[in-house]
């Protein structure tokens, strides 16, 4: 069982060593932190796609589908915190 | 979804980047307001229930029972979660000092306000019921939500 562990550590540490991520890392928040950064002036985005946007998001969420992420970035404000969601977890 | 975005965008030379992991989803179903065309059970739910302690006097329960106009009487405990509910059948045949807790039924099936509308409308048409229980993920109490309200 440990080889299996061993293997399991090791499989992770070799797709993040294989990637460039940049410095830090995103934070998981809930709804109460949410209130508070947006309340600060952290930008909301909702990364489904424009239909999902279209029939329900939360206030004042601008819409950039994960899809286009790379293309529309730069219309967000880099001098802001970002606040992405979806529809759950996944 | 959204942890690919988060990571995406820190990759990009962003920052900071939060994740709303619980989304969209834990957002409506908490009753928080949103924008969009969407139809949703919380906005047709009636909010100003009956609502009682386990320990409230049964001649009580059914006073605000007339005074609402609609029931059931809702139970819910200091933190206003659903314990259950007591019907008007049940609180007329009981003492009138006897405890709405005595009288009231447990299996309380609830519903979130972030279902749509006009399908759990549909569903209640197809069980033969009139109204449900709207609460929020945590179990505290939105409302009543009539079916017939749909279409008023």
């Amino acid at each position: 069982m440990s080889a299996g562990k061993g293997y399991l550590q090791t499989g992770c540490r070799g797709v993040t060593a294989s990637r460039d991520w940049g410095s830090s890392m995103p934070s998981q928040i809930g709804r109460d932190e949410l209130a508070t950064l947006t309340g600060q002036g952290a930008q909301l985005v909702e990364v489904l796609p424009t239909g999902d946007y279209d029939w329900a998001h939360l206030p004042r969420a601008v819409n950039v589908p994960l899809k286009e992420l790379g293309a529309r970035a730069g219309e967000l404000d880099r001098s802001r915190p970002v606040v992405v969601y979806c529809h759950d977890w996944y | 979804m959204s942890p690919r975005a988060a990571w995406r965008l820190e990759a990009a030379g962003f920052g900071p980047v939060y994740d709303y992991v619980a989304g969209k989803a834990d957002w409506l179903a908490a009753d928080l307001p949103f924008e969009g065309t969407a139809r949703l059970a919380g906005m047709f739910t009636r909010r100003g229930v009956a609502t009682a302690a386990e320990g409230t006097p049964v001649a009580e329960a059914l006073g605000l029972l007339d005074a609402q106009g609609f029931g059931p009487v809702l139970v819910v405990n200091e933190a206003g979660v659903v314990m259950g509910a007591a019907y008007r059948e049940g609180l007329a045949a009981a003492p009138g000092e006897a405890a709405v807790g005595t009288v009231m039924r447990f299996g309380v099936s609830t519903v979130r306000p972030s279902e749509d509308a006009a399908a759990l409308a549909h569903r209640m048409g197809d069980r033969q019921v009139t109204r449900v229980v709207v609460t929020r993920s945590d179990g505290t109490l939105i409302g009543l939500f009539f079916a017939e309200d749909m279409h008023a």
